[in-house]
């Protein structure tokens, strides 16, 4: 009996916070963009105000009331922030931690008045701290479902706009879009995706479901929806993997489980990650037989190329004035010849051949002109 | 520069003294009018009491010394930075209803080239002003994007994320997503600045062919000694309006005196 019962929570919890962390994943993407990350915090800090006072007014424990009580303490917050940064002429970033500590503080004076009254039972309430997510049950899911729904559709019938003001908002205002409203609408966004995980992870650590899985997909793809996607994969696996650990180890508490997981899946990332991890990187550094430059003067002559056939070449002259004097152009060109990716038609004219073209199509930023690239 | 044949009409009030004022605005051969316009930061003034007027067909140089005001003249046509006072028409109507018609080319420095997109879907982003709210860009959309991409020399790139271009290849992909906007007005923050010259050619050239296609180009330069080469209208400022019209007209040593408070250190050619 114990054992069924065990497991059908265990169900419960890891189905809810792999839920969680796959919706967390998603929006924690595109704030992390628009670096907003520090206002994630914030707005997770700031609902525990709003957390303690829904219940002090309706006497109700129940995980929607007390949500309600920290949206609306968490886009208060957020308002104000605003505010401050626009007619007080504050930093964002200070504005941001008066806010979080400001409402942060609050709530703990809340918490701790409450718990002293008599006649009141907050248990319960103080675990909105650092998350117990033992005591979900099948219709917080359903709240994070719906939450979590309406806050995707958002982001599928906006993305477009979402994505014009995350990269250039100055753009975006210029052609016309009402930023400000949009900006809005993704606070709203990104508070809806901090309440759904208060009762799991908490008001302490919610921002780093948000954040974390954010930075370590980025580590893996340079694909905004591919992040997106793959942020989404690491926040529910940690979800599941922090809960099933949670059930297992004795004393050990889901939310901080889940954050220490992607944690080190974040971790990992930043060292292994094949095109921004530091390992890689410093692999990378170490074979370059050639400076990075010759990789710009391969592109050049494969624009050249790519302009007027190539057929006859391009005068070094021509080329060496598209590159600064300290560069030396002669020297990477030669580089580029012993590697057989440009060749020296006739005196002085240089043209790129097949293999340096298809290496120039394949390469990304950096170039590994000493690898597999000449030899396959 | 033999620009003569495409020389727009002459703007300007003394050409028609018969219209009204109302009358002037609508006339469609203005395609930028400002009017009054005073904007500052934190009570310094930036531009002070402008009055000037974009003829339609134009390319324009913004001209002026640090500090002039020329990127506040840009973001105000943009509706970016609120004025303290005046007004501006595009094409005879106020501006804000007619923000779809202006493509901004902004500074290199003004977003994050970290950001995880690649070419391609930066200069889509051009089109989608014209695609409408829900829907998404369209088969034709991406052939212009592909075809703005080849007129800016970058095709070869457009799978490449954005941070790995250098700093003339991100300005043509600027350019590019401008281009797609199929706007009538162009206006471009410093787009010579710190470019190759291969870009710079390549800058020229798009620009040459805006004109002939009709467009207004309005373009903040530093280069005093492009601008006969490369312009045919020119706007001088310091804060105040100093002079606009015609290079051959108002490019003068007196007006550059004027802008530059005697410092400019430009020796005209003859």
């Amino acid at each position: 009996m114990f054992d069924i019962d065990f497991s059908y929570t265990l169900f419960i919890v890891a189905g809810g916070a792999a839920l969680l962390g796959a919706i967390s994943g998603i929006i924690g993407s595109l704030a992390m963009l628009k670096k907003n990350s520090l206002l994630a915090d914030a707005v997770s800090h700031a609902s525990l105000p709003g957390i303690v006072l829904a219940f002090m007014l309706t006497g109700s424990r129940t995980h929607s009331v007390l949500i309600i009580g920290a949206a609306i303490a968490g886009c208060f917050a957020a308002s104000n922030m605003f505010l401050l940064v626009k007619k007080g002429h504050l930093k964002k970033d200070s504005s941001l931690s008066l806010m979080l500590s400001m409402y942060f503080g609050l709530g703990m004076v809340l918490l701790s008045y409450i718990q002293y009254k008599p006649n009141t039972a907050p248990a319960g309430i103080e675990t909105f701290l650092f998350g117990q997510a033992a005591t979900m049950l099948v219709s917080d899911i359903q709240v994070i479902a719906v939450i979590g729904g309406i806050i995707l559709f958002l982001l599928i019938v906006f993305w477009k706009e979402l994505l014009l003001v995350a990269f250039d908002s100055e753009y975006a205002a210029g052609t016309g879009l009402p930023v400000t409203k949009l900006e809005l609408l993704f606070l709203f966004m990104l508070v809806g995706s901090v309440i759904i995980g208060l009762q799991t992870v908490g008001v302490v650590l919610m921002s780093a479901l948000l954040v974390t899985p954010a930075a370590a997909a980025r580590q893996w793809t340079n694909n905004i929806v591919v992040m997106m996607l793959l942020a989404s994969f690491f926040g529910a696996l940690s979800g599941v993997i922090g809960s099933v650990a949670s059930s297992f180890i004795p004393n050990l508490p889901t939310g901080p489980a889940i954050i220490v997981c992607i944690s080190l899946i974040a971790l990992l990332s930043f060292f292994l990650a094949p095109c921004r991890g530091i390992i890689p990187n410093y692999l990378r550094r170490k074979n370059k037989l050639i400076y990075a430059d010759a990789h710009a003067v391969l592109d050049t002559l494969y624009i050249l190329a790519g302009q007027d056939g190539g057929e006859k070449g391009h005068e070094r002259a021509h080329i060496r004035s598209m590159f600064p004097i300290k560069n030396d152009v002669d020297a990477m060109l030669a580089e580029l010849k012993e590697k057989g990716l440009a060749t020296e038609i006739s005196p002085a004219h240089w043209s790129i051949t097949p293999l340096g073209r298809s290496v120039a199509e394949r390469s990304g930023h950096i170039i590994d002109m000493s690898g597999k690239a000449l030899h396959d | 520069m033999s620009n003569n044949k495409s020389t727009p009409p002459q703007g300007g009030a003394s050409d028609n003294r018969a219209a009204t004022p109302m009358e002037h605005l609508q006339r469609l051969d203005v395609a930028i009018h400002v009017e009054d316009l005073t904007v500052s930061f934190d009570n310094t003034p930036v531009l002070w009491d402008i009055d000037m007027e974009i003829p339609k067909g134009v390319i324009m140089a913004v001209i002026g010394p640090n500090g002039a005001g020329k990127t506040t003249m840009l973001k105000s046509i943009l509706g970016l930075t609120k004025p303290n006072a005046g007004q501006i028409f595009i094409f005879g109507k106020p501006a804000e209803k007619q923000r779809r018609l202006i493509a901004y080319v902004p500074q290199k420095a003004s977003v994050d080239w970290d950001f995880p997109i690649s070419v391609l879907d930066m200069v889509l982003m051009g089109t989608y002003s014209n695609v409408g709210w829900i829907l998404r860009p369209s088969k034709a959309s991406k052939q212009r994007a592909i075809d703005a991409l080849k007129q800016v020399g970058m095709l070869a790139f457009k799978d490449k994320q954005i941070g790995a271009l250098s700093g003339g290849q991100k300005q043509r992909i600027f350019i590019a997503r401008a281009l797609v906007q199929e706007a009538d007005i162009f206006l471009m923050d410093e787009p010579f600045q710190g470019v190759d010259l291969a870009t710079e050619r390549a800058i020229v050239e798009i620009l040459h062919d805006l004109k002939e296609r009709g467009k207004t180009v309005a373009v903040v330069h530093h280069d005093l000694q492009t601008v006969r080469e490369y312009f045919n209208w020119v706007f001088m400022i310091n804060v105040r309006r100093i002079a606009v019209g015609p290079v051959n007209k108002v490019f003068t040593e007196e007006n550059l005196r004027l802008t530059y408070g005697g410092k400019s250190g430009f020796v005209e050619r003859s």
